[in-house]
């Protein structure tokens, strides 16, 4: 039988905040964006502000009217993701096979691993102790025979908790709960459900298979399985993302080079930041174009070292674009990156000021999660007569 | 084709380019504009020569090593790039680019010249201008072009632009009597035909579309119809079509100089030279109606075969009607001058 | 007009100079092997125009004469035919080489032998003169960190400089340098970038036996490399070379010294954990325990420790592991030193009994 256990930092963001500034600790701290913010959502809560009802996802200013004494802090990332990684570290001594699923969260496949502990209570403790003396933050621990198990198990006691659900309890342990506890079961399905009478996962227990399978199709059968504790899905260890990339299609079908350069800057600038934010490093890039005629080419190259610096990729992609744009008007432009790595090979001849400004732009670009700084040639320039070719 | 000197009537622009090598002073780049058969390839050849002939004069010796190689297309520094099937490629601008980032083999200059520049691709045009932006070492790079109004401005405007100058007939006829030993009175036909354009000249030249020209002549300067003769003409022209456009140049050089003949302009506008003393006395003989008739009638019939008109039907309908036009011609005409007609 | 010569030197002289045979050309002429005889001289020759080399050997001669032919047919045949004595001979007016050698006969085509192109010069002045051996191991020791990419930079060549009395040899493709000099007495100055093609054709043909000498000259805008019995030209490349000379460390935080086998045993095993990407390798140095790990997400990890000499604080730095081994084979001395910083910064690694040959590499950022 298989031991897997889920890893869930208790209110990541604001327990980070009340560890680093002792006079935030027992008071409602909000994180997501300031008390002005219009447009900001919660991240992440301390215990103290869901006793107002706030909870992540909710708009700040929704935050604000619930909870008026709340202590509102736009988040620092760049913390985040150092004590993340610590965390992760840590999590990998304990065994091979991990799946992160967020910045504070992640599966472990602790099969065969189990026996190194006296017990299945002592893995667990073990791996709380583990993280508290190496970060100061407590995490909530489950653990069960399957991915869907260990993630309701560790949020059945938080914060701070650890809750073991042996094979043969399972059962009798999900029948109470409600539906909604299932992932995947949103709001909209939690109705439908609700509508037959189902509430509970011993209601959803009594329905016959094909008749989850014909209302809900897909999902159907995956509930049928889930309500009797059965998920067979594997923890995926790292298989880093294979590529990543962004595309645009334009309004209108773009004549101008000079323009479809800067749309490939701003792409380069989104993807980038998105390699860097994961400790990622590319060795191919590759960059789309679709015509107006709808054909479609995309064009890469592989580079000796990997790269993730937003002006190393954008000198690749922009030759990319001058060596194959067979055609104007453009209707597409996308720029990927592949072949990831998770290590840079540091280069004898670069500015380190450089790096320096790409990490601080990068900060406050995430800071306030839109671009706030770009380089020069993000920007629209004044239509240039020269970047196009003249009508002949 | 490989002196400065042939260039004759070019003067200016060859004493400014040797001027531009003599003070140091040669530019990255330079655009070549001047119509088909202008002589920008042989600007271009001559060019890299003086740059890279050994005697170091700014001139062409011809005869040193680098000379005859790059009249021979093998110098290792002088690379010449030409559309392949039509366009020029990004493939041939990177050989240009590979064979740029070695220095030169000779020591000296390295050149790139690009033949019928405006075919390049947009592809292959953003690449040469990377190029153009990033100079190697002491290299030229000359574009040649017949519509430089199709090229990327960004590349023209960091091209420095030459434009061939149309020559004289008899500049032209010197240099091919002293270059390229022709007969004087061939020279002064061919020159007459180019129109002013040195490379075009060259074409003229050749032993081909001299009998070409022979063959176009044999029907219409003579004072019979040649009606049989004329179909044979059309159905030969039909066979190589590519001689189609310098034929009719031929026909219609004729028609214009029996109507200068007619009008009794100076012997030295007349193209067809051997014929002067036919043209004079014939010429004379019908009105300058007739003639523009006729030359209407060439230049009608050679736009419908290159909007793809039955092609055979047209040579033989037009070449049946000149040379029975001739005779119509006569006939009417004498009726009307009252002069008995010949048999 | 013909000669006679063992098959032996023949194909050495062949040999030497096949590489430099055009495979490619436009007029043909250099796709051929240039051979020409005169007393007891043999000159054997090929050109692509970016390298050249001419060989010669002895042979026996009664009237002087000269032949090109096609490179890819005559190499082939020479190499085949039994050791010996070998007759050539050739009939002009059949414009035909005729080949004996034991009982076999053989009669190739030759090609036009007027424009083919000579190489080297008369007039050479050297700018240098060293043991061939030493250039030999000067070259084994840089060409291996230059560019391997299709670009166009100078970084796919090695810097060759002589000043101030000494020879340079610097190769980077930005990732690690590779610096080298030797004292040399009577060079003059001179700075050229030698594409890598040529220092690998140089590494075939340089004898690494003590007494022969090799001279290098430039001549006009190329170099040439002559030996007793051989020479080789080749073109250089564009471009300016960076200042290395900024990016060699003065100094590291710490120093280790260790047996040059031990620690390429070593990362040969760690080399093993990359399966899709380059193996990384993380040096963790403390009181005189050099730690090396590295970790594969699909494979595994591994761990050893080596005890060395050092010097200095506590450090931490990961490389990528093909370089470091990359350097180590070229070491011949029996002790390596590898000054090693935290962070980012450059580790230097050299031999631990010389300082004329330095390695500067770059650490890579891990998560």
């Amino acid at each position: 039988m298989a031991v897997i256990m889920h890893v869930d930092m208790d209110s990541f963001f604001a327990s980070v905040e009340q560890r680093d500034r002792p006079e935030l600790r027992g008071k409602p701290v909000i994180v997501g964006g300031q008390r002005e913010s219009k447009r900001g959502v919660v991240s992440t809560c301390s215990y103290e502000a869901r006793k107002y009802g706030v909870h992540s996802a909710m708009p700040i200013a929704q935050a604000v009217r619930l909870c008026p004494h709340g202590i509102f802090i736009p988040g620092d990332h760049r913390k985040y993701e150092e004590v993340s990684r610590s965390i992760r570290k840590i999590i990998h001594e304990f065994s091979p096979v991990v799946e992160s699923i967020s910045i504070d969260e992640a599966f472990l496949d602790m099969t065969g691993c189990e026996h190194l502990y006296h017990s299945l209570e002592h893995m667990g403790q073990s791996i709380k102790r583990r993280i508290y003396d190496a970060v100061a933050l407590t995490a909530s621990v489950g653990i069960g025979p399957n991915k869907f198990i260990a993630k309701l198990a560790s949020d059945f006691h938080k914060p701070d908790g650890l809750t073991i659900i042996a094979p043969e309890e399972v059962e009798d342990w999900l029948a109470p709960m409600a539906v909604d506890k299932i992932w995947g079961i949103g709001e909209k399905t939690a109705k439908v459900l609700a509508s037959w009478q189902i509430r509970t996962i011993a209601d959803l227990r009594r329905w016959p298979q094909e008749f989850l399978t014909q209302r809900l199709g897909k999902q159907g059968e995956s509930l049928y399985l889930l309500a009797r504790g059965i998920d067979n899905r594997a923890v995926e260890p790292e298989t880093e993302a294979k590529s990543m990339g962004k595309e645009t299609t334009f309004a209108e079908d773009v004549t101008d080079i000079g323009k479809l350069r800067q749309t490939l800057a701003n792409l380069v600038a989104i993807v980038g930041i998105r390699l860097r934010q994961k400790d990622l490093w590319a060795r191919t890039i590759s960059i789309k174009l679709r015509y107006g005629d709808f054909t479609t080419i995309s064009r890469s190259l592989s580079l000796p070292e990997p790269i993730n610096s937003d002006d190393g990729i954008f000198q690749v992609a922009e030759a990319l674009l001058r060596e194959n744009l067979e055609d104007l008007p453009v209707r597409l432009i996308g720029i990927y990156v592949s072949q990831l790595t998770a290590f840079g090979q540091g280069s004898l001849f670069t500015d380190p000021r450089k790096e320096t400004l790409t990490e601080l732009m990068d900060e406050l670009n995430t800071r306030y999660d839109r671009p706030v700084i770009s380089k020069g040639r993000q920007l629209a320039l004044p239509k240039a007569p020269h970047k196009g070719k003249e009508p002949t | 084709m490989k002196r400065f000197a042939d260039l004759a009537g070019q003067g200016g622009l060859v004493e400014s380019l040797q001027q531009a090598i003599k003070s140091h002073r040669v530019a990255h780049a330079y655009l070549v504009s001047g119509e088909a058969g202008s002589g920008k390839k042989t600007l271009a050849l001559a060019f890299a020569q003086a740059l890279l002939c050994q005697e170091q004069t700014a001139t062409v010796c011809g005869v040193c090593s680098n000379c005859r190689r790059i009249e021979q297309g093998t110098h290792p520094d002088v690379a010449v790039i030409e559309p392949q099937g039509g366009r020029i490629r990004i493939d041939e601008i990177r050989t240009l680019k590979d064979r740029f980032a070695l220095q030169a083999y000779g020591g000296s200059w390295k050149v790139g010249i690009i033949i019928d520049a405006e075919t390049m691709t947009d592809a292959a045009a953003n690449s040469l201008l990377k190029l153009l932006e990033e100079p190697f070492g002491q290299a030229v790079l000359i574009l040649l072009s017949s519509s430089p109004s199709k090229l990327l401005p960004t590349i023209v405007s960091r091209c420095q632009v030459v434009k061939m100058q149309r020559l004289s007939r008899t500049q032209i006829a010197a240099y091919l009597e002293e270059e390229e030993e022709i007969p004087a009175e061939t020279a002064l036909v061919v020159a007459g035909l180019a129109d002013g354009r040195l490379g075009r000249a060259m074409e003229v030249a050749s032993p081909k579309s001299l009998a070409w020209r022979e063959r176009v002549l044999a029907v219409l300067a003579h004072e019979d119809g040649r009606g049989l003769e004329a179909l044979r003409l059309a159905a030969e022209l039909d066979d190589e079509p590519e001689a189609i456009e310098f034929a009719f140049e031929v026909m219609g050089s004729w028609f214009r100089d029996m109507l200068l003949a007619a009008t009794g302009c100076p012997q030295e506008l007349i193209v067809n030279q051997d014929y002067f003393a036919f043209l004079s006395k014939e010429g004379k003989l019908y009105n300058e109606h007739a003639y523009h008739s006729a030359i209407y009638q060439i230049e009608d019939t050679l736009r419908a075969i290159r909007a793809n008109a039955n092609r055979r039907l047209a040579l033989d309908t037009l070449l049946y009607l000149l040379s029975d036009l001739t005779s119509f011609l006569k006939a009417s005409e004498n009726h009307k001058y009252g002069k008995s007609s010949r048999s | 007009m013909q000669f006679t010569g063992m098959q032996g030197e023949l194909l050495q002289c062949l040999q030497m100079v096949e590489r430099a045979v055009a495979t490619r050309d436009p007029s043909e002429e250099l796709t051929g092997v240039y051979l020409e005889w005169s007393n007891e001289k043999l000159t054997v020759r090929a050109t692509d125009m970016e390298i050249g080399i001419e060989a010669y050997g002895q042979v026996q001669s009664s009237e002087s004469g000269s032949a090109v032919l096609e490179g890819k047919f005559f190499v082939p045949l020479v190499r085949r035919l039994p050791p010996g004595e070998v007759v050539v001979k050739l009939i002009e007016e059949q414009q035909m080489l005729e080949i004996k050698a034991g009982t076999g006969s053989f009669r190739l085509q030759t090609m036009a032998v007027e424009d083919f192109p000579t190489i080297g010069s008369d007039t050479k002045e050297p700018k240098a003169t060293l043991p061939s051996g030493l250039l030999a191991r000067m070259i084994r020791q840089t060409v291996y960190a230059t560019r391997k990419d299709q670009g166009h930079s100078a970084f796919t060549g090695i810097l060759m400089e002589c000043s101030s009395g000494e020879l340079r040899l610097v190769a980077t493709d930005s990732s690690r340098l590779c610096f080298n000099r030797q004292s040399l007495a009577g060079g003059e100055d001179f700075k050229i970038i030698v594409p890598s093609r040529t220092c690998t054709e140089l590494l075939r043909i340089l004898p690494t036996d003590t007494e022969s000498t090799v001279e290098i000259s430039l001549v006009g805008n190329q170099v040439l490399f002559s030996l007793d019995n051989v020479i080789l030209i080749s073109r250089l490349l564009e471009g300016q070379y960076p200042d290395y000379t900024r990016v060699i460390p003065s100094s590291t935080e710490a120093e280790i010294v260790a047996p040059c086998s031990d620690l390429a045993a070593a990362l040969e095993r760690a080399n093993l954990m990359g399966k899709k990407g380059p193996a990384i390798v993380t040096f963790d140095l403390e009181e005189g325990v050099l730690r090396l790990q590295s970790r594969d997400v699909e494979l595994g990890e591994s761990e050893e420790t080596l005890v060395v000499e050092q010097q200095g604080p506590k450090v931490r730095s990961s490389f990528q592991a093909r370089f470091i081994l990359e350097m180590l084979k070229t070491v011949t001395s029996e002790k390596i030193s590898f000054g090693l910083s935290n962070g980012l910064n450059p580790g230097i690694i050299r031999p631990a009994d010389s300082q004329d040959y330095l390695y500067v590499i770059m650490p890579v950022r891990t998560v």
